[in-house]
Protein backbone atom coordinates (compact mmCIF):
# COMPACT_ATOMS: atom_id res chain seq x y z
CA UNK A 1 0.00 0.00 0.00
CA UNK A 2 2.52 2.46 0.81
CA UNK A 3 4.00 1.68 -2.64
CA UNK A 4 1.08 2.28 -4.29
CA UNK A 5 0.61 6.08 -2.04
CA UNK A 6 4.00 7.08 -3.39
CA UNK A 7 2.88 6.15 -7.11
CA UNK A 8 -0.04 8.45 -6.75
CA UNK A 9 0.04 10.79 -3.93
CA UNK A 10 -0.52 13.92 -5.21
CA UNK A 11 0.50 15.18 -1.72
CA UNK A 12 4.20 14.00 -2.20
CA UNK A 13 4.58 15.72 -6.01
CA UNK A 14 3.90 18.75 -4.35
CA UNK A 15 6.07 18.09 -1.41
CA UNK A 16 9.13 17.31 -3.58
CA UNK A 17 8.34 20.59 -5.32
CA UNK A 18 7.92 22.18 -2.32
CA UNK A 19 11.27 20.79 -1.05
CA UNK A 20 13.27 21.44 -4.02
CA UNK A 21 12.38 24.92 -4.08
CA UNK A 22 12.79 25.96 -0.46
CA UNK A 23 16.36 24.67 -0.66
CA UNK A 24 17.37 26.14 -3.56
CA UNK A 25 15.79 29.99 -1.43
CA UNK A 26 17.52 28.94 1.00
CA UNK A 27 20.90 28.15 -0.69
CA UNK A 28 21.05 31.82 -1.66
CA UNK A 29 19.92 33.25 1.54
CA UNK A 30 22.25 31.04 3.89
CA UNK A 31 24.11 33.64 5.94
CA UNK A 32 27.79 32.69 5.94
CA UNK A 33 29.72 31.20 8.65
CA UNK A 34 31.20 33.99 10.80
CA UNK A 35 27.81 35.39 10.73
CA UNK A 36 25.70 32.40 12.75
CA UNK A 37 26.85 33.50 16.23
CA UNK A 38 23.52 33.58 17.36
CA UNK A 39 21.92 30.70 15.34
CA UNK A 40 24.38 28.70 16.92
CA UNK A 41 23.30 28.69 20.70
CA UNK A 42 22.20 26.02 22.14
CA UNK A 43 18.73 27.62 22.72
CA UNK A 44 18.52 27.68 18.92
CA UNK A 45 19.25 24.16 17.91
CA UNK A 46 17.22 21.66 17.70
CA UNK A 47 19.01 19.03 20.17
CA UNK A 48 17.28 15.65 20.76
CA UNK A 49 18.95 16.35 24.57
CA UNK A 50 15.80 16.71 27.32
CA UNK A 51 18.38 20.07 28.20
CA UNK A 52 16.85 21.73 25.36
CA UNK A 53 13.84 20.23 24.29
CA UNK A 54 10.66 21.41 25.07
CA UNK A 55 8.26 18.54 24.57
CA UNK A 56 6.54 15.88 26.53
CA UNK A 57 6.89 12.64 25.37
CA UNK A 58 3.58 11.44 28.02
CA UNK A 59 1.45 13.92 26.06
CA UNK A 60 1.63 12.30 23.04
CA UNK A 61 -0.50 9.08 24.74
CA UNK A 62 -3.01 12.02 23.98
CA UNK A 63 -2.52 13.53 21.36
CA UNK A 64 -2.68 10.77 18.59
CA UNK A 65 -1.99 13.23 15.62
CA UNK A 66 1.88 14.08 17.28
CA UNK A 67 2.50 9.85 17.19
CA UNK A 68 5.31 9.32 15.14
CA UNK A 69 3.72 5.04 14.52
CA UNK A 70 0.27 6.39 13.53
CA UNK A 71 -1.36 5.55 17.06
CA UNK A 72 -2.65 2.36 16.65
CA UNK A 73 -0.38 1.05 19.87
CA UNK A 74 -2.10 3.41 22.01
CA UNK A 75 -5.58 2.86 20.92
CA UNK A 76 -6.46 -0.89 20.31
CA UNK A 77 -7.22 -1.99 17.55
CA UNK A 78 -10.21 0.36 17.12
CA UNK A 79 -10.54 -0.13 12.97
CA UNK A 80 -10.30 -3.87 13.45
CA UNK A 81 -13.95 -5.10 11.92
CA UNK B 1 2.40 -8.09 35.24
CA UNK B 2 3.55 -11.36 36.13
CA UNK B 3 7.02 -12.39 37.42
CA UNK B 4 8.25 -13.99 34.84
CA UNK B 5 7.29 -10.83 32.34
CA UNK B 6 9.07 -8.89 35.26
CA UNK B 7 12.14 -10.74 34.85
CA UNK B 8 12.30 -10.45 31.30
CA UNK B 9 12.34 -6.81 31.60
CA UNK B 10 14.94 -6.95 34.36
CA UNK B 11 17.06 -8.74 32.05
CA UNK B 12 16.76 -6.64 28.87
CA UNK B 13 17.26 -3.36 31.30
CA UNK B 14 20.30 -4.83 32.18
CA UNK B 15 21.62 -6.15 28.55
CA UNK B 16 20.77 -2.48 27.61
CA UNK B 17 22.86 -0.91 30.48
CA UNK B 18 25.64 -2.58 29.86
CA UNK B 19 25.78 -1.65 26.58
CA UNK B 20 25.68 2.02 27.68
CA UNK B 21 28.46 1.40 29.90
CA UNK B 22 30.66 0.45 27.34
CA UNK B 23 29.10 3.80 25.37
CA UNK B 24 30.32 5.31 28.28
CA UNK B 25 33.77 4.41 28.84
CA UNK B 26 34.86 6.32 25.12
CA UNK B 27 35.78 9.71 25.43
CA UNK B 28 33.94 12.61 24.03
CA UNK B 29 31.01 10.73 24.87
CA UNK B 30 27.52 12.62 27.32
CA UNK B 31 24.75 11.37 29.59
CA UNK B 32 21.33 12.55 29.18
CA UNK B 33 18.80 11.46 32.01
CA UNK B 34 15.04 12.74 31.84
CA UNK B 35 11.91 12.12 34.04
CA UNK B 36 8.71 13.25 33.32
CA UNK B 37 5.55 12.69 35.22
CA UNK B 38 1.86 13.45 34.33
CA UNK B 39 -0.74 13.31 37.08
CA UNK B 40 -4.37 14.20 37.68
CA UNK B 41 -6.90 12.69 39.87
CA UNK B 42 -6.94 8.93 38.30
CA UNK B 43 -4.03 8.88 36.24
CA UNK B 44 -0.47 8.76 37.09
CA UNK B 45 1.79 8.37 34.40
CA UNK B 46 5.74 8.66 34.61
CA UNK B 47 8.64 8.34 32.57
CA UNK B 48 12.37 8.02 32.73
CA UNK B 49 15.04 7.57 29.91
CA UNK B 50 19.02 7.14 30.12
CA UNK B 51 20.98 7.89 26.75
CA UNK B 52 24.51 7.90 26.44
CA UNK B 53 26.39 8.98 23.14
CA UNK B 54 29.71 9.07 22.08
CA UNK B 55 31.83 10.29 18.37
CA UNK B 56 34.48 8.98 17.79
CA UNK B 57 36.07 10.02 14.42
CA UNK B 58 33.60 9.65 11.46
CA UNK B 59 30.95 7.20 13.82
CA UNK B 60 28.90 8.78 16.15
CA UNK B 61 26.26 6.40 18.43
CA UNK B 62 23.70 6.87 21.02
CA UNK B 63 22.13 4.25 23.12
CA UNK B 64 19.06 4.86 24.83
CA UNK B 65 16.73 2.82 27.83
CA UNK B 66 13.44 4.31 28.95
CA UNK B 67 11.37 2.95 31.44
CA UNK B 68 7.50 4.06 32.19
CA UNK B 69 4.52 3.19 34.38
CA UNK B 70 1.21 3.94 34.79
CA UNK B 71 -0.91 4.01 37.49
CA UNK B 72 -5.16 3.90 36.74
CA UNK B 73 -7.53 4.02 39.03
CA UNK B 74 -10.35 2.57 36.68
CA UNK B 75 -14.08 3.17 36.79
CA UNK B 76 -16.40 1.84 34.08
CA UNK B 77 -19.59 3.28 32.57
CA UNK B 78 -22.38 3.71 35.43
CA UNK B 79 -24.64 1.09 32.80
CA UNK B 80 -21.42 -1.64 33.20
CA UNK B 81 -21.52 -2.30 36.64
CA UNK B 82 -21.54 -4.55 38.60
CA UNK B 83 -20.57 -6.70 35.49
CA UNK B 84 -17.60 -4.36 35.12
CA UNK B 85 -16.15 -2.90 38.46
CA UNK B 86 -13.57 -0.37 39.40
CA UNK B 87 -10.08 -1.64 39.66
CA UNK B 88 -6.69 -0.31 40.41
CA UNK B 89 -4.50 -0.75 36.98
CA UNK B 90 -0.54 -0.24 37.28
CA UNK B 91 1.17 -1.39 34.47
CA UNK B 92 5.22 -1.09 33.38
CA UNK B 93 6.90 -0.36 29.86
CA UNK B 94 10.54 -1.07 29.13
CA UNK B 95 12.24 0.32 25.97
CA UNK B 96 15.75 0.48 24.13
CA UNK B 97 17.06 1.96 20.86
CA UNK B 98 20.83 1.79 19.61
CA UNK B 99 21.11 4.42 16.68
CA UNK B 100 24.27 4.62 14.81
CA UNK B 101 25.82 8.19 12.59
CA UNK B 102 28.19 7.25 10.14
CA UNK B 103 30.13 10.20 7.71
CA UNK B 104 30.96 7.60 5.16
CA UNK B 105 31.99 10.94 2.88
CA UNK B 106 32.42 14.83 3.62
CA UNK B 107 28.66 16.08 3.38
CA UNK B 108 26.92 12.58 3.52
CA UNK B 109 26.39 10.64 7.29
CA UNK B 110 24.32 7.37 6.97
CA UNK B 111 21.56 7.07 9.47
CA UNK B 112 20.72 3.73 10.90
CA UNK B 113 18.23 2.54 14.31
CA UNK B 114 17.56 -0.34 16.12
CA UNK B 115 14.56 -0.16 18.76
CA UNK B 116 11.88 -2.70 20.96
CA UNK B 117 9.74 -2.27 24.08
CA UNK B 118 7.43 -4.60 26.51
CA UNK B 119 4.91 -2.87 28.27
CA UNK B 120 1.57 -1.29 26.80
CA UNK B 121 2.68 1.96 24.93
CA UNK B 122 -0.48 4.00 26.34
CA UNK B 123 -1.94 4.54 29.03
CA UNK B 124 -5.53 4.18 27.23
CA UNK B 125 -4.73 0.52 25.35
CA UNK B 126 -3.87 -0.46 29.32
CA UNK B 127 -7.24 0.45 30.40
CA UNK B 128 -9.06 -0.58 27.42
CA UNK B 129 -7.43 -4.25 28.42
CA UNK B 130 -8.44 -3.98 31.76
CA UNK B 131 -12.00 -3.57 30.31
CA UNK B 132 -11.95 -6.29 28.10
CA UNK B 133 -10.28 -8.43 30.58
CA UNK B 134 -13.33 -8.56 33.21
CA UNK B 135 -15.91 -8.54 30.21
CA UNK B 136 -14.48 -11.70 28.85
CA UNK B 137 -13.79 -13.37 32.35
CA UNK B 138 -15.01 -16.72 32.49
CA UNK B 139 -15.91 -17.27 28.94
CA UNK B 140 -13.61 -18.84 26.21
CA UNK B 141 -11.67 -16.45 23.71
CA UNK B 142 -10.02 -13.75 25.96
CA UNK B 143 -6.21 -13.87 25.36
CA UNK B 144 -3.95 -12.06 28.07
CA UNK B 145 -1.91 -8.99 26.51
CA UNK B 146 1.32 -9.13 26.34
CA UNK B 147 2.00 -5.81 24.56
CA UNK B 148 5.67 -5.58 22.87
CA UNK B 149 7.43 -4.29 19.57
CA UNK B 150 10.55 -3.94 17.54
CA UNK B 151 11.54 -1.44 15.07
CA UNK B 152 14.16 -0.45 13.00
CA UNK B 153 15.52 2.70 10.15
CA UNK B 154 17.71 3.12 7.61
CA UNK B 155 18.52 6.80 6.75
CA UNK B 156 20.62 9.20 5.17
CA UNK B 157 21.59 12.99 5.76
CA UNK B 158 22.75 15.23 3.31
CA UNK B 159 24.80 18.36 4.55
CA UNK B 160 24.30 20.16 1.51
CA UNK B 161 25.21 23.71 3.00
CA UNK B 162 28.07 23.44 5.32
CA UNK B 163 26.39 24.32 9.06
CA UNK B 164 23.28 26.05 7.13
CA UNK B 165 21.79 23.51 5.55
CA UNK B 166 21.08 19.84 6.43
CA UNK B 167 18.42 17.37 4.69
CA UNK B 168 17.90 14.08 5.43
CA UNK B 169 15.66 10.99 4.97
CA UNK B 170 14.79 7.80 6.72
CA UNK B 171 12.61 4.29 6.55
CA UNK B 172 11.63 2.89 8.92
CA UNK B 173 9.53 -0.86 9.97
CA UNK B 174 8.15 -1.59 13.16
CA UNK B 175 6.32 -4.91 14.24
CA UNK B 176 3.81 -4.50 17.42
CA UNK B 177 2.21 -7.07 19.18
CA UNK B 178 -0.97 -4.98 21.11
CA UNK B 179 -3.58 -6.06 23.26
CA UNK B 180 -6.94 -6.82 21.03
CA UNK B 181 -10.45 -6.04 20.99
CA UNK B 182 -12.28 -8.40 20.90
CA UNK B 183 -16.09 -9.69 19.42
CA UNK B 184 -18.75 -11.65 20.63
CA UNK B 185 -19.59 -15.17 19.11
CA UNK B 186 -22.80 -15.62 19.49
CA UNK B 187 -24.77 -19.17 19.12
CA UNK B 188 -28.48 -18.89 17.77
CA UNK B 189 -30.07 -20.66 20.56
CA UNK B 190 -27.45 -20.60 23.23
CA UNK B 191 -26.40 -16.80 23.17
CA UNK B 192 -23.36 -15.59 23.92
CA UNK B 193 -20.44 -19.02 24.18
CA UNK B 194 -17.10 -17.38 23.76
CA UNK B 195 -14.99 -14.14 22.18
CA UNK B 196 -13.25 -13.87 19.76
CA UNK B 197 -10.03 -11.12 19.52
CA UNK B 198 -9.56 -8.78 16.40
CA UNK B 199 -5.96 -8.89 15.29
CA UNK B 200 -3.15 -7.64 17.71
CA UNK B 201 -0.31 -7.29 15.50
CA UNK B 202 0.34 -4.44 13.62
CA UNK B 203 3.16 -4.04 10.94
CA UNK B 204 3.84 0.21 10.32
CA UNK B 205 6.25 1.47 7.38
CA UNK B 206 7.38 4.87 7.69
CA UNK B 207 8.86 7.62 5.59
CA UNK B 208 10.27 10.67 7.29
CA UNK B 209 11.52 13.44 4.99
CA UNK B 210 13.61 16.43 7.83
CA UNK B 211 15.40 19.83 6.32
CA UNK B 212 17.14 21.69 8.68
CA UNK B 213 18.21 25.61 7.70
CA UNK B 214 19.52 28.59 8.70
CA UNK B 215 17.61 31.49 7.13
CA UNK B 216 19.45 34.50 8.55
CA UNK B 217 21.74 35.45 11.23
CA UNK B 218 18.48 35.06 13.47
CA UNK B 219 16.43 32.63 12.02
CA UNK B 220 16.35 28.67 12.42
CA UNK B 221 14.01 26.39 10.71
CA UNK B 222 13.04 22.96 10.35
CA UNK B 223 10.52 21.12 8.35
CA UNK B 224 9.83 17.61 8.47
CA UNK B 225 7.30 15.59 6.55
CA UNK B 226 5.74 11.83 7.62
CA UNK B 227 4.52 9.11 5.80
CA UNK B 228 2.94 6.51 7.89
CA UNK B 229 1.28 3.11 6.62
CA UNK B 230 -0.01 1.11 9.47
CA UNK B 231 -1.90 -2.12 9.35
CA UNK B 232 -5.63 -1.45 9.25
CA UNK B 233 -5.14 1.86 9.15
CA UNK B 234 -4.94 4.40 6.21
CA UNK B 235 -1.92 6.15 5.10
CA UNK B 236 -0.89 9.07 7.69
CA UNK B 237 0.29 12.21 6.20
CA UNK B 238 1.99 14.82 8.25
CA UNK B 239 3.99 17.76 8.43
CA UNK B 240 5.97 19.21 11.14
CA UNK B 241 7.61 22.69 11.34
CA UNK B 242 9.86 24.90 13.90
CA UNK B 243 10.55 28.13 13.70
CA UNK B 244 13.95 29.46 16.26
CA UNK B 245 14.62 33.50 16.39
CA UNK B 246 17.20 34.84 18.06
CA UNK B 247 15.33 37.74 19.25
CA UNK B 248 18.39 39.28 21.35
CA UNK B 249 21.71 37.61 22.40
CA UNK B 250 19.90 36.84 25.37
CA UNK B 251 16.43 36.08 24.11
CA UNK B 252 15.40 32.66 21.92
CA UNK B 253 11.61 32.32 20.48
CA UNK B 254 10.97 28.87 19.31
CA UNK B 255 7.85 28.66 17.10
CA UNK B 256 6.56 24.85 16.24
CA UNK B 257 3.50 23.34 14.96
CA UNK B 258 1.72 20.28 12.91
CA UNK B 259 -1.01 18.81 10.44
CA UNK B 260 -1.78 15.40 10.80
CA UNK B 261 -4.48 13.41 8.39
CA UNK B 262 -5.15 9.87 7.34
CA UNK B 263 -8.00 8.42 5.76
CA UNK B 264 -9.50 5.09 5.38
CA UNK B 265 -11.27 3.72 2.83
CA UNK B 266 -12.76 0.80 3.28
CA UNK B 267 -11.37 -2.17 1.36
CA UNK B 268 -14.65 -4.31 0.58
CA UNK B 269 -17.95 -3.01 2.29
CA UNK B 270 -20.04 -5.93 2.64
CA UNK B 271 -24.41 -5.31 1.88
CA UNK B 272 -26.03 -3.77 4.95
CA UNK B 273 -22.99 -2.39 6.29
CA UNK B 274 -23.77 0.78 8.33
CA UNK B 275 -21.37 3.93 7.10
CA UNK B 276 -18.26 4.51 8.93
CA UNK B 277 -19.03 7.74 11.40
CA UNK B 278 -15.54 9.00 10.51
CA UNK B 279 -12.95 8.17 7.90
CA UNK B 280 -10.58 10.85 7.86
CA UNK B 281 -8.86 11.75 10.72
CA UNK B 282 -6.90 15.44 11.14
CA UNK B 283 -5.31 16.68 13.75
CA UNK B 284 -2.93 19.88 14.37
CA UNK B 285 -1.01 21.75 16.93
CA UNK B 286 0.64 24.84 17.56
CA UNK B 287 3.01 25.76 20.29
CA UNK B 288 5.36 28.54 21.01
CA UNK B 289 8.03 28.87 23.37
CA UNK B 290 10.58 32.07 25.51
CA UNK B 291 13.60 31.49 26.70
CA UNK B 292 15.38 33.90 28.17
CA UNK B 293 19.53 33.70 29.48
CA UNK B 294 19.70 35.36 32.50
CA UNK B 295 23.73 35.19 32.75
CA UNK B 296 26.32 32.63 34.44
CA UNK B 297 24.72 29.39 32.81
CA UNK B 298 21.14 30.32 34.13
CA UNK B 299 18.30 30.31 31.74
CA UNK B 300 14.41 30.75 32.39
CA UNK B 301 11.87 30.16 29.86
CA UNK B 302 7.65 29.74 29.42
CA UNK B 303 6.07 27.66 27.00
CA UNK B 304 2.32 27.37 25.52
CA UNK B 305 0.85 24.81 23.18
CA UNK B 306 -2.49 23.93 22.13
CA UNK B 307 -3.50 20.40 20.22
CA UNK B 308 -6.69 18.95 18.60
CA UNK B 309 -7.77 16.38 16.41
CA UNK B 310 -11.16 15.19 15.61
CA UNK B 311 -11.08 11.99 16.85
CA UNK B 312 -9.40 8.59 15.98
CA UNK B 313 -11.26 6.83 12.82
CA UNK B 314 -14.51 4.66 13.30
CA UNK B 315 -15.15 1.96 11.45
CA UNK B 316 -16.19 -0.86 14.19
CA UNK B 317 -19.73 -2.50 13.30
CA UNK B 318 -20.46 -2.37 17.09
CA UNK B 319 -19.40 -1.03 20.08
CA UNK B 320 -16.10 0.72 19.38
CA UNK B 321 -12.95 1.76 21.75
CA UNK B 322 -12.28 4.39 19.39
CA UNK B 323 -11.02 7.90 20.99
CA UNK B 324 -13.24 10.90 19.89
CA UNK B 325 -12.07 14.40 19.37
CA UNK B 326 -10.13 16.20 21.87
CA UNK B 327 -8.35 19.70 22.44
CA UNK B 328 -5.65 20.12 24.31
CA UNK B 329 -3.97 22.94 26.38
CA UNK B 330 -0.68 23.07 27.88
CA UNK B 331 1.34 25.68 29.94
CA UNK B 332 5.06 25.00 30.82
CA UNK B 333 7.58 27.03 33.07
CA UNK B 334 10.89 26.40 34.43
CA UNK B 335 14.72 27.11 34.38
CA UNK B 336 17.97 25.78 32.85
CA UNK B 337 21.57 25.73 34.16
CA UNK B 338 24.30 24.92 32.25
CA UNK B 339 28.12 24.53 33.03
CA UNK B 340 31.05 22.55 31.11
CA UNK B 341 29.93 19.58 32.49
CA UNK B 342 26.55 19.62 34.37
CA UNK B 343 23.13 20.82 33.10
CA UNK B 344 20.18 20.54 34.21
CA UNK B 345 16.47 21.71 33.19
CA UNK B 346 13.25 21.24 35.30
CA UNK B 347 10.48 22.48 34.37
CA UNK B 348 6.30 22.13 35.14
CA UNK B 349 2.97 23.15 34.78
CA UNK B 350 -0.76 22.29 34.23
CA UNK B 351 -1.83 20.30 30.98
CA UNK B 352 -5.95 20.61 30.40
CA UNK B 353 -7.96 18.06 28.09
CA UNK B 354 -11.41 18.45 26.25
CA UNK B 355 -12.77 15.77 24.68
CA UNK B 356 -15.62 16.20 22.39
CA UNK B 357 -18.59 14.70 23.24
CA UNK B 358 -18.73 10.81 23.54
CA UNK B 359 -20.94 8.77 20.71
CA UNK B 360 -23.31 5.95 22.35
CA UNK B 361 -21.07 3.05 20.12
CA UNK B 362 -18.07 4.29 22.55
CA UNK B 363 -19.98 5.31 25.40
CA UNK B 364 -18.20 2.21 27.33
CA UNK B 365 -15.68 4.02 27.28
CA UNK B 366 -16.86 7.28 28.46
CA UNK B 367 -15.03 7.46 31.68
CA UNK B 368 -12.33 6.76 29.88
CA UNK B 369 -12.78 9.98 27.19
CA UNK B 370 -14.07 12.57 29.91
CA UNK B 371 -11.99 15.73 30.60
CA UNK B 372 -9.37 15.93 32.70
CA UNK B 373 -6.86 18.56 34.64
CA UNK B 374 -2.96 17.16 34.49
CA UNK B 375 -0.32 18.52 36.23
CA UNK B 376 3.09 17.48 34.48
CA UNK B 377 6.91 18.04 35.74
CA UNK B 378 9.96 17.57 34.19
CA UNK B 379 13.47 16.49 34.81
CA UNK B 380 16.53 16.52 32.45
CA UNK B 381 20.20 16.43 33.43
CA UNK B 382 22.85 16.02 31.26
CA UNK B 383 26.59 14.89 32.19
CA UNK B 384 29.65 15.82 29.55
CA UNK B 385 32.81 13.64 29.98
Amino acid sequence: MPFEIIKSGGFLRQFGLSLAIAVAVVGCAAPKVHEQRLVSQPSMTFSSSGIWRHESALAIQLESGRANSGGGQSAGCTSCR
Amino acid sequence: MKANGEFRNLIRLIASSTVLVRVLAAEDSAVDFAAETLFSSDIRLAQASLAGRVNQGSLSSQVSIVGASMDLDFQPAAFDLPLILPASVNQLRFSGLVDFQWQFARRLTGLGSVGGYSGFTGYRSAWIAEYYRQQTAGVPGHVRPDPSGANGSAGVRWEYLPTAGILETTVGYSRDKIAPSYDDVIDPEEGLIGYRPFRSDLNTINWRVRAENVLSKRVRTAVEFRFTSQSLRGPRLAVLGWLNFAATAHLTLRAEGGYATERFELAEPQPGDPPPTSTRFQGWWLGGTADYQLGRGWSVFATGRHYRDNGEIETSLSFSSASPGIRTWQGEAGFRWVSDRHSIKLSGGPYFTDYFAVPFNISAFGPLYRDRNFGFLQLAYQYRL
